[in-house]
């Protein structure tokens, strides 16, 4: 029990004192409690920059679209392989999704621009086959983007997920089932009634939880995946902390960087109270 | 597992940070720290200038640290020898491990305890001080400024010299926001470096389609389509690939900036341009808007693929390595990425194109000096400690740090051995020297005790001793000429601009209120450029109805207090 704690206080409470750089003008001479208090200039800064409006924009949409399609697949998918008999096929089929999972990001989207290449990957080969040209690169469409963010990421993810929606379905009673068939229930009509209200309650949870994490999508792959042409989708609260923060080229800016986090952070903090609040009053589950 | 992978990661950043910054709040303030070295400097010059002249009578105890490198033993080494005898020095050096070496010296010259410094610590190859490292340990007082021994003419004696040797007083280069110089540094002309947009073409589909090099943009155009309409490489397909790129962010993506210069001169990374000393954006001139009609012409033509754009390095590299070969013109430094021996052979240098209106330019990045060298607070005799890196600016050391000892691993031309079997790399250039077995000295792996391999330490050389190297006559490969050749073509060109700012503004020296400015706007700013030119390439946007936008949004990011920061810089350092 202590150590749980003990790693929750150092590694998630002692840190948010760093949160003050997002309130001072950090100097490296002057150390962390040394530099200049300039309050909330920092995010008025970021308020006022050309950049707010299309990160935040960028942000909702990619991770609403996100948590859509990665809540959806999984369940699809466990209530599918719970309806299949055969068990030595079930356990196939379940470790082979579940595989994908354990691809490094930086990993996958090599494989992914090899794959999609349109001229010496799988996809311009098979096209040229067919039709006899290569086909228009993926990558110069920008709106094509948010597409191959996430089904790349649900086909990494969805047999992971899926697990404990599979497990939740382990624990529904037969009885249950039994007495849907005799009032004549066909497989798919038991499927809706029977399972899907069962796993409802997992579902609502995890996307509570999900929706506390909105607004800090990884950025890893956004920015392995992004490009000049779309850059107009895909510059993210993320990438653009990343990028004025700890890359920039002239200097970098803790101060601005930390100071966008901590507002994407209140942002979910938000976020995470009212969809909690909107479930409980909808459904009665809740996370607290 | 993502979301939790970045948490960790900026957690130990947050984590690291605090930790500075409580060490920092142990010691005395930099101000404080800071004073008492500055005036020992003083203290040291003023009885300096009687010793100067002649070396110093006694000898000098100097402790040194140095990034390590298994072939070179630095307290048993014939360069190090060479440096105490003609500088009169004990130099006792520490080598240290090359792969945190920075994080060590940064360490030990932030939070460490300044007694416990020795009195030089050198950079190395791939190993340099950043501008913003040094003037983070200026601040903090744990180097010392040099600016009044560069100023010294009996001191800084063989840095005067390579001033002179190069042509270029580096020095500006080096000086920090306050105005004072921290650093010694490594200042090395070659060609090729410094024109890295070069444009090849492959010379045997240039034959088999009976055409000429072409030299303006037009013909250049006309050149390509033809490409794209033939099957030269014989497959039955229309496969070839007239020209390609990687995206404008990544080092492959000069072919950009090369087909604007037939227009406008478009800069390098960031597309500034200087006119009579007036700082500009590239991307908002008509000359600009021209330019990319162009490029979108190739595009639309299908002479340029479009996924160029997109690419990645590496995946531009693929294109070119296909097992079919279809690449027909590419832009860069060298056809180096072509791995195939005959078929990177193939490829021949073109000029500069012409533009409509004559516009002619290269992209052009002078020698930047590299920061390797810095003086510690805890010296006791800086002045001596100068002198040492004075030394290693000499000419001497410029040679002997890449290619050994005088007289066993090369000879200055006058006395080589077998002196007319010989020549100069480059055919305008005077055979300056001769390595003898270069390949083995270089490439060997056993130890050396002849130089310290250019591994610490700095050097500084002029364009004569890399293009005067000597090569065996006849013995040069199809591939090294033509290299040869374009880079002597496009350096002696004059297709240069009279002022440039360097690749990421490395002859830029910002004080605090530009640096803040610049870092927050210019990555903005020009990922916009390269979005919107990127964009109308595509066909996404449209060039002239939404041209006006283009130029708005710019002045909407803050292009004008971008450029007004950049102008004050250039004005002040350039």
């Amino acid at each position: 029990m202590l150590l749980p704690v003990i790693y929750i206080v150092i590694f998630k409470y002692l840190p948010m004192i760093g949160l003050q750089l997002g309130f001072r003008d950090y100097k490296a001479k002057f150390g962390l409690f040394g530099s200049e208090w300039v309050w909330f200039d920092n995010f008025i800064k970021f308020f006022k920059s050309y950049e707010f409006s299309r990160t935040l924009k960028n942000t909702v949409i990619l991770s609403v679209y996100n948590i859509i399609a990665t809540t959806i697949v999984p369940m699809a998918f466990a209530l599918t392989i719970n309806c299949i008999e055969n068990q030595r096929f079930k356990k196939i089929t379940q470790t082979i999704v579940t595989l994908p999972h354990f691809i490094s990001v930086v990993v996958l989207v090599g494989i992914l621009m090899r794959i999609l290449d349109n001229r010496t990957g799988v996809y311009g080969v098979v096209f040229d086959a067919v039709t006899g040209h290569y086909p228009d690169s993926v990558f110069t469409n920008g709106r094509s983007f948010r597409h191959i963010y996430v089904w790349s990421g649900v086909w990494q993810s969805f047999g992971w997920n899926a697990i404990i929606y599979i497990a939740t379905l382990a624990g529904v009673d037969g009885g249950l089932h039994e007495a849907a068939q005799i009032d004549g229930a066909s497989r798919f009509e038991r499927v809706l009634h029977v399972d899907l209200p069962h796993i409802l309650p997992t579902a609502v949870i995890l996307t509570i939880m999900n929706i506390g994490k909105l607004m800090t999508l990884g950025y890893e792959k956004v920015l392995l995946l992004q490009n000049s042409l779309n850059l107009e989708y895909s510059e993210l609260i993320s990438t653009y902390v990343y990028r004025v923060g700890l890359s920039g080229a002239v200097r970098s800016n803790f101060s601005y960087a930390t100071a966008i986090d901590c507002f994407n952070a209140v942002v979910n903090l938000i976020l995470i109270i009212a969809a909690n609040r909107a479930s409980k009053r909808v459904s009665d589950t809740s996370l607290w | 597992m993502k979301m939790s992978k970045r948490k960790i990661a900026l957690l130990l950043a947050v984590a690291m940070l605090i930790a500075v910054a409580l060490i920092g709040c142990a010691k005395a303030t930099p101000e404080e720290a800071a004073e008492p070295a500055k005036t020992e400097v003083a203290a040291e010059t003023t009885e300096s200038t009687e010793t100067a002249e002649a070396a110093p009578t006694e000898k000098v105890t100097l402790t040194v640290w140095a990034p390590d490198f298994p072939r070179v033993d630095y307290n048993n080494n014939e360069m190090t020898t060479w440096l105490e005898e003609h500088g009169n020095f004990d130099l006792e050096i520490t080598a240290i491990p090359t792969e945190d070496y920075i994080t060590k010296v940064n360490l030990a010259l932030t939070v460490g305890d300044p007694a416990e410094l020795p009195d030089v610590i050198l950079g190395g190859q791939n190993v340099q001080f950043s501008a913003a490292k040094i003037q983070e340990w200026a601040d903090t007082g744990t180097i010392i400024p040099l600016t009044e021994y560069y100023e010294d003419p009996e001191l800084a004696v063989n840095i005067n010299e390579a001033f002179e040797r190069t042509g270029v007083d580096y020095s500006k280069q080096l000086s920090m926001s306050d105005g004072e110089i921290y650093s010694l540094a490594t200042f090395n002309q070659s060609y090729g470096n410094e024109y890295s947009a070069k444009m090849w073409i492959y010379q045997p589909w240039l034959d088999a389609l009976g055409a000429e090099m072409p030299t303006t943009t037009e013909e250049f155009q006309a050149l390509l389509k033809q490409v794209a309409e033939t099957d030269l490489n014989g497959n039955g397909k229309h496969d070839e690939i007239p020209l390609v790129g990687a995206q404008l962010s990544s080092d492959k993506g000069k072919w950009f900036n090369y087909l604007m210069n037939g227009y406008t001169y478009s800069g390098t990374t960031n597309y500034l341009a200087v006119n009579n000393g007036k700082v500009s954006a590239a991307y908002t001139t008509d000359e600009w808007k021209e330019g990319l009609r162009y490029i979108k012409g190739l595009i639309d033509d299908g002479s340029l693929i479009s996924e160029s754009l997109t690419m990645t390095d590496d995946q531009y590299s693929a294109i070119l390595n296909a097992e079919e070969h279809t690449v027909f013109a590419l832009c860069h430094t060298t056809p180096s990425a072509v791995t195939d021996k005959e078929i990177r052979e193939g490829y021949r240098i073109v000029e500069p194109l012409i533009g409509p209106d004559g516009a002619q330019y290269a992209w052009y990045s002078p020698t930047q000096v590299l920061h390797m060298m810095v003086i510690t607070s805890n010296c006791k005799n800086p002045e001596a400690a100068f002198r040492f890196g004075d030394l290693m600016s000499s000419e001497y050391i410029g040679i002997s740090q890449r290619w050994g000892l005088q007289g066993t691993n090369w000879d200055y031309a006058a006395e080589a051995k077998d002196a007319e079997s010989w020549e100069s790399a480059y055919e305008n250039f005077d055979l300056y020297f001769v390595a003898y077995d270069d390949a083995a000295f270089w490439s060997d792996t056993e130890p050396t005790t002849a130089s310290w391999l250019q591994r610490g330490g700095l050097f500084v050389r002029q364009f004569g001793i890399a293009n005067g190297i000597g090569v065996s006559k006849g013995a040069v490969s199809e591939y090294d000429a033509n290299v040869y050749h374009a880079n002597a073509l496009y350096q002696t060109g004059g297709f240069a601009p009279a002022e440039v700012i360097a690749v990421n503004n490395g002859n830029l020296v910002y004080n605090e209120d530009e640096a803040e400015v610049v870092s927050e706007l210019e990555s903005t700013l020009t990922s916009f450029a390269q979005e919107y030119a990127a964009s109308v390439l595509v066909g996404s946007k449209n060039l002239d109805s939404d041209w006006d936008a283009f130029l708005a949004e710019l002045q909407n990011i803050g292009l004008d207090d971008y450029l007004a920061a950049i102008q004050s810089a250039y004005d002040r350092t350039v």
